[in-house]
Order: C-alpha cells, then structure tokens, then sequence
C-alpha cells in the first residue's frame, strides 16, 4: 500500500549538531563513514541547516551513485542526527556560451 | 474577438479554441485515473509522460535557461538508436507521449527527424519545444504531419529584445528573423495540410522584461499561431537566476492586456496558477515524477529536470546510453529513489528549485491524497493533448 508522508514534518537536525563546530562536524563524518572506503570523498561544506556536501574526487558511475549516496544519508541520519542531508558540490554549465552570461552555481 | 471570461473554464484554466479545450494551466491527472488507483494501491507505475531532450546542446544563451544549473557529471551523446531504444521501452511499459523540451535543443540532434516518425509509428503522442533556429523547411516537413503540439520559445515581441534575451545583445537579430521564417512555414504547412498539431510561441517572462509583453502578444497574434503563453521563470533553490517573484504582481494589469488581444485564431495564454505562487510550492513531498518523469540531453535519467545537475547525485537513477531505459525503470534504485522524494527525509519547499514541470501535477496529487481536492475520474471529451500532463 502508499505509505503516506504528505504531513509528516520534515525531518531536521538536533540542537546537539547545531552546537558542534565545521572541525567537529567533519571528523564525526568521517568517523563515521571510515569503514565505506571512500578515499574520493571530502566533505566540501557542513551548514547548520544539515546539508551535507561532499566534493568526489572521481566520478561514480551513473547506475552506482544514486543508491551508494542513499545509503551513506541513511547510515549518517541512523548514527549521527536524522535531520542530516547529503549532496555533492555542484557543476556549472559547460556551455561556452551560456557561460557569457556569467552566472555561477554555488 | 476579444476573448471574455466565458472563455475559460476556471475549473481546469482551460481555454477554448478552434481545435478544442487547450489546459496549459492546469493539468489532465483525471483523464488517467486508472494510473492515479495503481499508484495509491502502492504499485511502480509507468509515467504517463516523459519529458526529455536528445542533446544538451542548444545555440541560444536565454538570460532565463534553467539548463544553466542542470550540468551533470557527464555529457553522453544519445546516438539514433539510443533513442530509438528508448521510445520501444516507452511503448513496452505504457508511456503513452514524449515532449522533447528538458535541458537542451533537440533540433541539433541527428536522432530528431527519426526520434519523431518512430514515436508517431509506435502510437506514442510526441511534442517538442525548440527555439526554432534550426526548424527549418526541411525537418519540418518530415516531423510536423507527425507531432501533437510544438511551442517555440519567443523571449520577446521585438527583433532587439529577443536577440538580447536569447543571443548575445540587441544587434544580433537575425536570430529572431530566422525563428520566425521558420515558425511562419509550419504555421502555412499546417494550414496548407490540415495538420492536427498545436503551434504556440512561449515568454518565460522575467520582470526585468515587462516591455516585451504586449509585443509579444501582438507578435503571437500576427504569426498566427494558435497560442501564446506567458509563464514564470523557475529559479533553483538557492536563487541563481536571481528572480525576484515579488515583482510578479506588478506586471499583472499588463499580462491581462496581453490576454484580451486574444482573437479566434490565437489565444494569449498566462499561467497565472504559477505566476501567482510567488515560487513557493504547497507540498512538501514530491509524487509527480512518478507520473510525468524527466531525462536529460546527457542521458541521464533523474526523477525531475531539476535534479539533473551533480549537486543532486543522490537521485541519479542511471544513462540511457549505458543500459535500457526499461532495465532502469525496473530496478530497485528507480524505486528507492522515488519512494525517497515522497519521504519525510525530502522536502520540495528547500531542496529543490521552484516551480518545477511537474508543479501542477505534484500540487493535484498531495491535494488528493490529503482529502483537500480529490481527483475525479473524467471520462467525458478529452481536451488536446490529453497524454501530456
């Protein structure tokens, strides 16, 4: 049957993660995670709001990076605060020409 | 004519015109609710469109391109029988239209003209939105007898404020002299063959381009085609494009002018549903994708257009260049993937960019299912363009 999440508030992070400092931050992550091989993997950035960024060295393979990031989200929001989200530091466009309109993606 | 109020029907926003009821501004979820059923019994369903493009290439540089926060890790190129591939998937699973519209120009891709005549052969509906400078006599005889709707996009009403939005500055108007050489051929050859296709021109309006409005009213009208619509321009979350939705609603006295220019042959069209939610979203869990499903000019298959870029590798379902579309529909990350963004862990309202393709669909479904408006089942006539949500 649908599971029905419409209403459910959002999950966000704990006081306890808001405390900790960007240094604290990253060694528990990559405490956490130190047993998943992930030598491409640094983390990029760590707001408060629970966003996780990680910077890959090389790419995962479009059928592999889906399922893996899901996984590390589930072990981190499991182990260290259900609130915590991850993402990957973006891409700009490779369109030379669109590029002329010098908007940059943060 | 003037188009008056009688003209629209404000249950659906849809618009009477002389081929039958258009809805741009709404959606077309009740024509298909056997798929509304499976999905609320739990079961994977096939969308029942996709929206997708068979490059990530285009000429153009629009100021509004949402393209320019799409780049994802790779750029494959989709050969002809990718995507010939492709629309075999589509017709084996039950995708019942393709719109080629998504993050690129699918006119520069050599699969285009075979892309179009395999889809209409296999009884699938297809559409394309284009910027129209590569539409030319040739490929439009070879795809038009065989497409639903073609909405070209027209920043402008004037030949300097199109070249500006569009290309590299206000001089350079033989981009804007050339799309409508080419809009004003299909509008002849659909007339001189009777064709069942829609043709519309498309603003994706910025308030910086408020003076383009009425032109660009009067510009839909004087080519004839059968609509023009104004819409918003969606932004990502974090507001790169840098649109100001607060100052949507100073341009409305404008855009309703633009409307009564409406005439018998050409209706002007604005999707005030959108424009009015000011970029915010009422839902927070995103069920539309399932639905209506989007594929980039890369090959990468994602939920929604606006994962496509790399930031959102989490969602990235695979390529259709590397295996079958269908093999991807049936894995289990298709649905772990879907069933993530309809979870608590996801939240439409910050982690994705406003008012996406599916908005009007994603809106209807969570109204649905929280009792606020349940879709009913319509089996009266269908509007145009019935397979395209």
């Amino acid at each position: 049957m649908f599971k029905n999440f419409a209403t459910t508030k959002t999950a966000l992070t704990g006081e306890k993660w808001k405390s900790l400092t960007k240094k604290d931050r990253i060694e528990l992550i990559m405490k956490e995670l130190k047993n998943k091989n992930l030598e491409n993997f640094e983390v990029f950035d760590v707001p408060d709001d629970g966003r996780i960024v990680f910077k890959v060295l090389e790419s995962i393979p479009s059928n592999k990076r889906g399922l893996m990031l899901l996984d590390i989200e589930e072990q981190l929001k499991t182990n260290i605060d259900k609130g915590l989200t991850v993402w990957l530091e973006p891409i700009g466009d490779k369109s030379k020409l669109r590029n002329l309109r010098g908007i940059t993606i943060n | 004519m003037i188009m008056n109020k009688n003209t629209f029907n404000t249950k659906n926003n849809s618009v009477k015109t002389k081929e039958g009821e258009l809805i741009l501004d709404s959606h077309k979820l009740s024509y298909h609710y056997d798929r509304i059923e499976a999905w609320e019994n739990g079961e994977r369903i096939a969308p029942i469109s996709v929206d997708m493009s068979l490059s990530r290439a285009c000429g153009a540089m629009c100021s509004f391109c949402y393209a320019m926060m799409q780049e994802p890790q790779e750029r494959a190129n989709i050969k002809t029988k990718d995507a010939l591939n492709l629309l075999d998937d589509f017709a084996a699973i039950g995708i019942k239209s393709v719109s080629l519209v998504s993050d690129g120009e699918s006119t520069l891709s050599k699969a285009y003209v075979p892309f179009i005549q395999h889809a209409a052969n296999i009884g699938i509906d297809v559409a394309n939105a284009t910027n129209g400078w590569e539409f030319e006599k040739e490929k439009v005889d070879q795809v038009l007898p065989h497409m639903t709707w073609i909405r070209f996009t027209v920043a402008a009403g004037t030949p300097e404020g199109y070249s500006k939005i569009m290309y590299k500055g206000p001089e350079h108007t033989e981009v804007f002299d050339r799309a409508m050489k080419n809009i004003r051929y299909a509008v002849e050859l659909k007339k001189k063959l009777n064709l069942n296709v829609t043709l519309g021109i498309q603003m994706v309006l910025m308030p910086d381009f408020k003076d383009e409005i009425l032109p660009f009213a009067k510009l839909a009208v004087d080519l004839g085609v059968d609509y023009g619509v104004i819409k918003h321009c969606s932004d990502d979350e974090v507001g790169t494009l840098g649109v100001d939705y607060s100052k949507y609603e100073e341009m409305f006295p404008l855009i309703e002018e633009a409307e009564l220019m409406s005439n018998d042959q050409t209706k002007i069209i604005a999707k005030w549903n959108k424009i009015k939610d000011k970029g915010v979203s009422s839902y927070n869990r995103l069920y539309g994708p399932q639905f209506l499903l989007q594929l980039s000019g890369s090959g990468l298959i994602a939920p929604a257009g606006q994962f496509f870029n790399a930031r959102y590798s989490k969602f990235h379902m695979g390529n259709l260049t590397e295996e079958r579309f269908i093999d991807i529909f049936k894995s289990e990350r298709y649905k772990k993937i879907m069933d993530y963004i309809a979870s608590p862990n996801f939240d439409a309202q910050n982690m994705m960019g406003t008012l996406p393709i599916t908005h009007y669909i994603n809106e209807a479904l969570n109204d649905h299912i929280t009792g606020k408006a349940r879709i009913i089942p319509n089996n009266g006539p269908k509007p145009l363009h019935v397979n395209f949500l």
